[in-house]
């Protein structure tokens, strides 16, 4: 066992000895997220209050120790990984809805509190919080604001981003701030919006003032049957290019059906090449009108089978293919790689189809689960990562998927982050004068790099050793550094 | 050649007005104003010049009006990118000919630049549907001191790329680098709408009548407010001392229940009248245009923008009102409210002051957008800040470390 060090001790004083981990045993659940990466932070500290967060940051600072935090560790792009090492705060003790304020439509919650926890407390009042990522019985809310997550009805009412109206941020230097609020129109630049997707590399976000929303009155969700990829995908830039948006449209192709059919039994025809899930909400007046243009445009694309729920029972039961598609690809393989690139939706049906080019070319298995309204993809590449060289070559593939993203106008990331997975494709989108402003912004805020080093921003692929070794160096010489 | 009188801020006229080709040239300008440490104004339609402090120094004008085409327009993907330069006007004619739209209905489109309405934070009645500029903004260029021309965000829906830089420059009024180009999702029309209006004798009354209507089932687009004397400067005919007005879109089948919805909410709370608006679209116009035409019409006259949180309408709007009743439009369910006051010229500075401490009260705060030149010298336009302040100060030395973007007009004097 290695001796207590100092900053434990400290630590422990703080927060008391139950609120600190070291011991190597404890801190191995703490050492990965929903990612393919691994690194092993030195303390896990388990804070309760933004003043103990504060000071954890002075601990942190004396000792020349990176700080990371960490939600529920459901982030699929490494953000979350200790690669420098030092403290990683985890929000277990932070989980409370403080207020839920109707006449503002806001929650405050702390930043621990699980997605799903906000909308089933907001349920008895007819209300609910928009942005559900489909890992939202398990992810946080700090870990959403953090990556400004999306999920399948982001299509109507838009990311994280657009539902966060204040935060309370701690600072690198220990100063608990709050920016934005119930008010509209805050003076002075947008520190929220700098502050959301910012993957922890700004401050330590500890409480959150989200905007809340009345429940639709009504909802319409369908399910249709395509023989083709290609026509599922025409359908959704069809129905884009008219005009119509529903609240999601996720589209899953055959790979996926069989892998859902084979461990639910839903009931989805085995020789299908895509599904696609459509629901609408809105008042009830209109939304018969709404569905059944849905289903005609589904039929005129092509769908040899369009299904329509007709009742809550039977939405859940259509939404179970998508919702269990993730973890239904367990059944193929033992690891996948997830990619997350979007591309204009006109693009869809070129991109599915040279993407199968590139599987063949790598000789890989690619599963398809999209946000398909908003062109996001998420190609799940299969592999077992005990096979020799299987993660190279799968990581290569899905490098050219991201290039072919790019190239169509699109971006390499739509929702899981840049974290570590993404910082080498960084420069396919991005100039080195644009990431070296996107590095100013970092600096104004967030000058010694303490915070979460590493991430976001390409530094090199050796920027965790060295950020071992050079924070106490940015920490005492920088001249923006405030104490 | 542009007189150098048209581009004064503050009193304060420029040396030199430029009007740069392009985006290229513009930043290139901006670089040599930047050595020379000559302060630059960014320049679009000249409609939002009025907000802010005067400049602490103004050397040059950058005009953007050569920045005037659709870069591009991606009509069956809902996204387009344009010119910093571009009228709203403009954009309103490329998009609707394929039926869509963009959600910003400020005052004067023919002249107001996107660059110019995008770098002020301007935002309109539709807001409370569709949210703000930086809401459905994807991504941005511009060019900074140092001559660079920056990318930042992306052309498609979603992106989570890098830090969200684009959407910093959304109201910072051209201080931290000069918009170059946006790209926006853009929406498409309701198939159908319809407007309603509902007049009330009590202030309570017509705040909850926004409260109900904003809870509707089927949601609002906008729901703004009014007193007696603007209401009637576009409704001749309205009656009453308290006047709201709200817009729904959908599907046809959807709009006659909105009538008859929004009906019942302003009966319950005893609307003396309720009408639906006959010419919809030119009473929207009226609208986007009423902070133009409140601060030109009354230019004696101080005029304010108050931020408070949505339940804080109506005690807001008593305290606004407690010595002399200003004109007042707000949009009432986000709680944005525009007040113009005829006599306030006694003293200026205790009549800001006392406002601003019952608006802090109520957690919100004030800004002041027009007021008679002699008057304006007198007060800070601009509310306190707050501690967040150190954060925006860093950022600007970071961005421009030689002040020379707008200088002095920003809140806390950036
Ligand atoms: C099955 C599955 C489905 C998913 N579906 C979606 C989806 O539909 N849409 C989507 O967007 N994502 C999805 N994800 C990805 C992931 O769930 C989201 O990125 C989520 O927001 C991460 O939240 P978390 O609490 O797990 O954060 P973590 O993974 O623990 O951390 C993520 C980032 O947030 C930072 N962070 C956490 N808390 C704070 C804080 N309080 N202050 C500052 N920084 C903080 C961390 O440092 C890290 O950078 C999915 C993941 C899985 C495994």
């Amino acid at each position: 066992m290695q001796p207590i060090s100092p900053a434990i001790q400290e630590l422990q004083k703080l927060l008391g000895a139950r609120n600190v981990l070291w011991h190597p045993d404890d801190l191995r659940v703490y050492s990965y997220d929903g990612s393919n990466n691994m690194a092993t932070p030195d303390i896990v500290v388990l804070p309760e209050t933004a003043n103990q967060i504060s000071s954890i940051i002075k601990i942190a600072r004396r000792y020349s120790m990176a700080i990371v935090p960490r939600g529920s560790g459901t982030g699929l792009c490494g953000a979350a990984t200790p690669i420098a090492g030092g403290i990683m705060i985890a929000f277990a003790r932070m989980k409370k809805i403080l207020d839920i304020d109707l006449e503002n439509r806001a929650a405050l919650v702390e930043p621990g509190v699980i997605n799903l926890d906000v909308s089933t407390a907001l349920a008895p009042y007819k209300y609910f919080y928009a942005p559900d990522p489909s890992s939202q019985a398990a992810c946080s809310i700090g870990g959403n604001v953090a990556n400004n997550s999306g999920g399948p009805h982001c299509l109507l009412y838009g990311v994280t981003a657009n539902h966060v109206l204040g935060l309370e941020v701690v600072l690198e230097d220990g100063e608990i701030l709050w920016l934005g609020g119930a008010a509209p129109d805050e003076q002075g630049y947008d520190l929220v919006a700098a502050f959301i997707g910012s993957e922890g590399t700004l401050g330590i976000i500890t409480k959150i003032l989200v905007r809340i929303m009345p429940l639709p009155e009504a909802t319409r969700t369908l399910l249709a049957v395509f023989n083709t990829i290609e026509q599922a995908s025409r359908t959704v830039s069809g129905v884009i290019g008219a005009g119509v948006i529903p609240a999601a449209i996720e589209m899953i192709d055959g790979t996926t059906i069989r892998a859902v059919e084979a461990a639910y039994n839903i009931g989805l025809p085995l020789d299908a090449d895509a599904v696609l899930l459509i629901e609408v909400d809105g008042s009830k007046a209109g939304i018969d009108e709404l569905q059944e243009m849905l289903a005609d445009f589904c039929q005129e694309f092509g769908a040899r089978e369009v299904r329509i729920a007709r009742n809550e029972q039977e939405r859940a039961d259509l939404w179970k293919a998508r919702k269990t598609a993730l973890g239904a690809l367990g059944r193929l393989a033992p690891n996948y790689y997830i990619q997350d690139g979007v591309v204009p939706r006109s693009k869809l049906p070129y991109v599915l189809q040279q993407q199968d080019a590139i599987a063949k070319k790598y000789n890989v298995t690619i599963a398809n689960v999209l946000h398909a309204g908003d062109g996001n993809l998420h190609p799940n590449i299969l592999f077992d990562a005990r096979e020799a060289g299987a993660l190279e070559r799968v990581k290569e593939a899905g490098g050219e998927i991201l290039k072919l993203c790019v190239d169509v106008g699109g971006t390499i990331s739509g929702e899981h982050g840049v974290g570590l997975e993404k910082l080498d494709y960084m420069p396919l989108l991005f100039q080195q004068a644009d990431l070296d402003a996107q590095a100013k912004l970092r600096d104004a805020i967030a000058p010694t790099r303490i915070l979460n080093p590493c991430k976001m921003l390409p530094q090199g692929s050796k920027c965790g050793e060295a950020a071992r070794s050079k924070l106490p160096q940015a920490i005492a010489g920088n001249p923006d550094v405030w104490i | 050649m542009p007189s150098n009188i048209e581009y004064s801020v503050g009193g304060f006229a420029p040396q030199t007005i430029y009007t740069p080709r392009d985006a290229h040239e513009l930043a290139q300008i901006l670089a040599q104003c930047n050595s020379e440490k000559r302060a630059v104004v960014p320049w679009g339609g000249g409609t939002l010049q009025h907000l802010g402090n005067a400049p602490t120094q103004f050397d040059a004008a950058i005009q953007t009006a050569n920045l005037n085409q659709v870069i591009e327009y991606a009509f069956d993907d809902l996204t387009a990118t344009f010119g910093a330069g571009m009228t709203l006007a403009e954009i309103e004619r490329v998009l609707n000919e394929h039926g869509q739209f963009l959600p910003l209905d400020v005052p004067h489109p023919e002249r107001a630049t996107i660059g110019g309405v995008l770098a002020s934070g301007m935002n309109g009645a539709l807001r409370l549907r569709y949210g703000l500029a930086r809401d459905y903004m994807l991504g941005n260029r511009f060019a900074t001191v140092d001559g660079q021309i920056i990318k930042a965000g992306a052309k498609v829906v979603k992106n989570v790329a890098g830090y969200e830089l684009h959407k910093v420059q959304v109201g910072a009024f051209g201080t931290l680098g000069l918009l170059t180009e946006a790209t926006f999702k853009v929406f498409p029309r309701p198939p159908a709408e319809i407007s309603a209006w509902a007049s009330f004798d009590e202030l309570r009354d017509a705040c909850a009548a926004v409260g109900q209507v904003w809870n509707l089932p089927i949601p609002p687009l906008a729901i703004e407010l009014f007193d007696a004397r603007t209401a009637r400067s576009i409704e001749p005919n309205a009656s009453g001392a308290w006047h709201i007005a709200a817009r729904f879109g959908g599907a046809k089948a959807a709009m006659a229940a909105a009538r008859d919805v929004f009906a019942n909410a302003a009966n319950e709370n005893h609307a003396r009248s309720i009408e639906t608006i006959d010419d919809a679209t030119k009473f929207w116009r009226a609208v986007a245009d009423m902070p133009a035409t409140l601060r030109e019409s009354f230019s004696d006259a101080l005029f304010v923008r108050v931020s408070v949180p949505p339940k804080e309408l109506q005690n807001t709007l008593r305290a606004l009102a407690e010595n002399s009743p200003p004109r007042i439009f707000a949009h009432a369910a986000v709680a944005s409210i525009y007040a113009s006051f005829d006599n306030a010229s006694a003293s200026p500075e205790t009549f800001i002051a006392i406002l601003r401490a019952r608006i802090h009260d109520l957690h919100g705060h004030l800004i002041v957008e027009g007021a008679p030149p002699t008057l304006r010298k007198q007060i800070n336009v601009w509310d306190d800040v707050g501690a967040s302040f150190k954060l925006m100060r860093a950022l600007k030395r970071k961005f421009d470390p030689n002040n020379i973007l707008n200088p002095g007009r920003f809140a806390g004097g950036i």
